[in-house]
């Protein structure tokens, strides 16, 4: 078992993960504390692999996934920014409901309350050493180029930075803060549609109960790990798609209770957040803005 | 010549309360004008109404001939070329100079894509016209704070304004980055801008306007021509009566009697940013007033915070009476009496969603008076805390009142009278104590440490405001890059000799 054999699956169980932390970097970059990318993954899975079992098209179901996760973002912006909601309380409500509700409607969609039937998959291609990839792996490049551009090199980058570390200061120039915070938002809830597409129609095929199994939460972590920064979090979740893989491979390999293999990422991300953890955050992060009256 | 200000007849309510009660105030075009007033006269609330933060509730406003509507934003009035330098400046900390100036305002540089050269060429360009040393390039966060007031003051400049407002612009700048601000606000006015001021520092006023509407309780109390007045006019129409300036009476130099503290040879270990302490050495004295001058970040928060027992010392001891302290903690320090008067009462001196009462008694957990077998005694506590409040005129006398509601001169003296009132004060250790306060609340806060020197007290008084050194110190002490520059008797110690040790220079 060698390091580049795992490189495909290392690859495959990253690109979901790290749609994920991307998102949550650009909600972080304006202040907002996104925590709700368990259910965001988990719906846009859902959304992607039902109108994919209706219509037999994997483009149309990702299609699905991104539309869900635009509605997921603007709801959860509802509340937390029109609202003034907790972002950590909303988040994992939003968590929840979506675990229920993708539970509660896999029999009437797919007649299964554990699988769906197995779909079309998206488009595959085989690349030398990374194996056989979902398309969704270019999407990617061009995904994590994008966030990077957005944040650093447009004016609308710069006022969604201002807005994560000093709102008033923002707001005193005439820049709305909700609205680019609803905006940064946006954007995440696009990349966790393409994220839970990746993850039900680029790997699986079908659907699964809670198949993102905690996958949202590995993703925060390895935000906070790579420092709240867009390029940082690609090298952060492949360290966890890693060691995912690593233990799905020594399962297979070594005689060791796979519960002790099984909790081998969530190990590392709780040492690695000791180390990282403290990393700076965005002065303003989970904080809403109210304009100060005299 | 043309009124570019021309506001009549604002009234401006909160609640019941009139914060604007019919105030008119024109400004000629280039003219730099004081409004001043003690905290809660009114004057912000008035600019505020200028630059659309507030919304007025009668009156009228005219900005450049231009009739303004009843209701616009600041948005608005940075248009009409209004800006406001506010007192708590809003920069975001992380972002360059460059970045800050033009936050907002991108588009005047490129109308997408962020162009850092570009803004950086531009904000670079505007710092040499007005001759400001600042590189675009730098964070912010790394800037003092006269140069991140500069950097607002940019902001200013480059959405072109026409009309300056400053509120309180000197609170946080030593008397060097004030006089820098000054000519800096004099070349501005050279070149055609208008210039508010909202201060309540008397000798401010003289120095930079040529107007000065005074304002007290909400209402235009009067307005002068500086050249045509005096200090004390100002002061007694300011507050309605005539201050008294508090003033130590002239002593004896005080070597003639041991001193009751030493500081021998403080040193701490660097951290950060802060300076440290290098080999500090002072002595003081029962019954005096020792006061530390010096510019700010050359290591009075280290003296205050050895002091407070919070800091570790890496080498030198403290020797208070007989006894010789090593090793500092904050619990040996409060056994040998020292009480501490932080500098930034909101985030060490007070919890500020804590009632008076509250925040009073956490300094008398212990203390058998008030508590009996780890219960406290409500009635005599209270008892206590209003008696407590009436020696320090707290106002309002209602001590179940939040602190974060009540004015930073009241504030202050909840924490004067939790730190003084405890009976075995020995030495009190003060810093900053009357920063962004009114000169009502400055006198009263002067009066209590002269009570206390009376009283045979040992009184370290930190700060940056030279003028209450000079006021209240027996002997000077300057504090320059970690260590004491020089400990002598106040009278006599000149100003320009005191400039030059605070500047880290010598007598010749």
């Amino acid at each position: 078992m060698s390091v580049l054999s795992m490189l495909p699956s290392t690859v495959r169980l990253t690109l979901p993960m790290l749609f994920g932390a991307l998102g949550i970097v650009v909600c972080a970059q304006s202040g907002i504390i996104f925590m709700a990318m368990e259910g965001g993954l988990l719906g846009a899975g859902f959304a992607a692999a039902y109108v994919c079992f209706l219509t037999g098209s994997a483009v149309l179901g990702e299609a699905a996934a991104i539309v869900f996760g635009l509605l997921y973002a603007m709801l959860l912006s509802f509340f937390i920014n029109q609202c003034r909601g907790n972002h950590v309380v909303c988040s994992i409500g939003f968590n929840f409901i979506m675990l229920g509700a993708t539970t509660v409607l896999m029999q009437p969609a797919f007649g299964n309350t554990g699988f769906s039937p197995n779909v079309q998959k998206l488009p595959l291609v085989q690349l030398p050493v990374l194996g056989e990839q979902s398309i969704n792996l270019f999407v990617m490049a061009g995904a994590v180029f994008a966030v990077w551009f957005l944040l650093y090199r447009t004016n609308w980058g710069l006022r969604v930075r201002s807005v994560g570390e000093n709102p008033a200061a923002a707001d005193s120039l005439g820049i709305a803060v909700n609205r680019y915070r609803f905006q940064a938002m946006l954007v995440c809830g696009v990349l966790a549609g393409i994220g839970g597409s990746e993850l039900a129609l680029g790997q699986m095929g079908f659907f699964a109960r809670n198949m993102t199994a905690n996958m949202g939460f590995l993703s925060y972590s390895a935000v906070v790990f790579a420092g709240y920064k867009p390029l940082a979090v690609v090298l952060t979740t492949l360290f966890l798609g890693f060691f995912d893989a690593f233990q799905m491979n020594a399962q297979l390999l070594v005689d060791i209770p796979s519960e002790f293999l099984l909790t081998l990422p969530y190990a590392v991300t709780v040492i690695a957040l000791v180390f990282f953890g403290s990393r700076k955050a965005p002065a303003m992060f989970g904080k809403n803005y109210t304009r100060e009256e005299e | 010549m043309k009124n570019m200000i021309e506001m009549r007849d604002i009234v401006k309510m909160f609640g019941p309360s009139c914060a604007n009660d019919h105030i008119s105030l024109s400004v000629k075009k280039g003219e730099i004008i004081s409004l001043l007033g003690e905290n809660g006269a009114g004057k912000t609330t008035l600019m505020n109404v200028l630059f659309g933060l507030c919304r007025r509730d009668s009156g009228s406003i005219a900005i450049d001939g231009v009739e303004m509507p009843v209701e616009y934003s600041p948005q608005t009035a940075i248009e009409h070329g209004i800006a406001m330098v506010h007192q708590h400046l809003k920069l975001v900390e992380t972002f360059t100079v460059a970045q800050n100036v033009i936050l907002g305002a991108e588009t005047m540089v490129s109308r997408r894509l962020f162009r850092r050269e570009k803004c950086e060429r531009a904000v670079g360009a505007l710092c040499s016209r007005y001759g400001m040393d600042i590189d675009p390039k730098s964070v912010v966060s790394a800037l003092p704070l006269g140069a991140k007031q500069r950097v607002e003051i940019l902001k200013a400049l480059y959405r072109g304004c026409k009309v300056l407002i400053l509120d309180e612009p000197t609170t946080v700048l030593t008397p060097q980055e004030t006089d820098a601000l000054f000519d800096l606000l004099r070349s501005f006015q050279a070149a055609g801008m208008t210039i508010i001021i909202i201060t309540h520092k008397l000798h401010e006023v003289m120095a930079i306007s040529s107007r000065v509407l005074v304002l007290r309780q909400g209402k235009a109390a009067a307005i002068f021509n500086t050249n045509e007045t005096t200090q004390a006019e100002l002061a007694a129409t300011m507050i309605g009566k005539t201050l008294v300036k508090a003033q130590v009476s002239a002593q004896l130099h005080s070597h003639d009697c041991p001193p009751s503290v030493e500081l021998r040879g403080l040193s701490t270990a660097a951290a950060g940013d802060a300076c440290p302490l290098r080999d500090v050495n002072l002595n003081l004295y029962a019954g005096r007033i020792v006061g530390v001058a010096g510019v700010d970040g050359n290591g009075q928060t280290a003296l205050v915070e050895v002091l407070a027992g919070v800091k570790k010392l890496s080498g030198g001891s403290i020797q208070i009476g007989a006894k010789e302290i090593k090793k500092n903690t904050s619990g040996t320090m409060r056994q040998e009496g020292i009480q501490i008067i932080p500098e930034d009462r909101h985030r060490q001196g007070l919890v500020l969603a804590f009632s008076v009462y509250e925040n009073i008694m956490l300094g008398y957990r212990k203390d058998r008076r008030f508590v009996k077998d780890g219960v406290f005694r409500k009635a005599k506590a209270r008892q206590f805390v209003s008696q407590l409040s009436n020696t320090f005129d707290i106002r309002p006398r209602d001590t179940g009142i939040l602190v974060k509601r009540m004015s930073g001169g009241n504030q202050q003296k909840v924490v004067l009278a939790r730190e003084l009132s405890s009976p075995d004060v020995k030495i009190v250790v003060v810093s900053q104590p009357t920063r962004g306060l009114d000169a009502g609340a400055i006198q009263s806060v002067h009066s209590t440490l002269l009570k206390l020197r009376e009283e045979g007290k040992t009184i370290l008084l930190i700060s940056s405001d030279l003028d209450e050194i000079k006021a209240l110190s027996d002997e000077i002490a300057i504090l320059y890059n970690g260590s004491i520059a020089v400990q002598r008797a106040a009278q006599g110690f000149a100003d320009e000799a005191i400039g030059l040790y605070m500047g880290g220079g010598k007598e010749v």
